[in-house]
């Protein structure tokens, strides 16, 4: 009995630092890890999507950010060493968004303006890994009910509320390393392509 | 129209936007210039701004357009503080 008792204090406690660990950020979709990519170093790498919606602080009204995010994992067969790669969104991020039968959302005229993710050196050290924003800083969950799905360089799609199809949607990294200004020994540099797997965008944030 | 979110940008040491701003973009528009009866349209993004320092009070300030221009052959063009980009149905661009 005392043991159950314990037991059950044990999961009371537990749950309570659940609640406070809980992250304000949710990961409404999560794509599979692409193939582990290496340099001819052995520095590895590979990647996945995922949108998270999380609350805007920098809105001036309250509203809930949704976006795609390109999460990076160092990945090597070997360890002790730390990856640079340049991460040009604009550029070098390819996405599509298709049906389970391959076809596209309906295309809605439309149009943004503001912020997205530049492009820029990440380090990413032994065993881990960064989830960088991908989509615009704009778009995710719209007013009318609308899911905007916008890039700056990697497609746009907005997916109407009325479209009740299940959507996937899949993309490609390169990177094509930029000035080495940092000077970061070329054998920790990454370059190379990660064919992201699809990722079905969750019908619940339409 | 006007799609995008109230938020609030960091500015610089030399007041320019920190980041990767600003883009301006249009897109998903259906082929309206295959009609013969089509001329073009337009539509603009009426932006406010407001500015503050730190957390202190927000204060108004003048706001900018941005407008979205679709002519009769289908050239999409995109203008915003005296500068336009314009892109062709064959994806060529020009202007900055």
């Amino acid at each position: 009995m005392k043991e159950l008792t314990n037991a059950a204090g044990c999961l009371i406690i537990l749950a309570a630092l659940r609640c406070f660990g809980v992250e304000d950020t949710n990961v409404v979709a999560l794509g599979d890890w692409s193939e582990t990519v290496a340099n001819q170093y052995g520095t590895s790498v590979r990647g996945r999507l995922l949108m998270c919606e999380y609350p805007d602080h920098r809105s001036t009204v309250a509203r809930s950010d949704l976006g795609v995010f390109v999460e990076l994992q160092e990945y090597s067969s070997s360890t002790g060493g730390q990856v640079h790669l340049y991460c040009d969104f604009t550029k070098d991020l390819k996405c599509n968004i298709t049906d389970a039968i391959g076809r596209p959302p309906e295309p809605v005229g439309g149009g943004w303006t503001g912020g997205a993710p530049g492009p820029q050196w990440v380090t990413l050290p032994a065993f881990s890994s960064i989830r960088l924003r991908a989509s615009a800083f704009a778009g995710g969950r719209l007013r009318d009910g609308s899911l905007g799905l916008w890039f700056a360089g990697a497609g746009n799609w907005t997916i109407k509320p009325s479209d009740t199809n299940h959507y996937f949607l899949s993309g490609t990294f390169t990177s094509v390393p930029g000035n080495n200004t940092n000077n970061f020994p070329h054998t920790e540099i990454w370059s190379g392509t990660l064919n992201l797997p699809k990722m079905k965008v969750p019908t619940n944030t339409r | 129209m006007t799609l995008t979110t109230a938020q609030i940008i960091g500015l610089d040491y030399d007041n320019h936007w920190k980041g990767d701003y600003d883009w301006a973009t249009s897109f998903g528009w259906p082929p309206q210039w295959t009609n013969a009866n089509f001329s073009g349209g337009s539509y603009a993004f009426v932006i406010p701004a407001n500015w503050r320092v730190g957390s202190g009070p927000t204060n108004s300030m003048t706001g900018w357009n941005q407008t979205h221009n679709l002519s009769g052959n289908g050239t999409m063009s995109v203008t915003k503080f005296g500068h336009t980009v314009s892109r062709t149905i064959g994806n060529s661009y020009s202007g900055q």
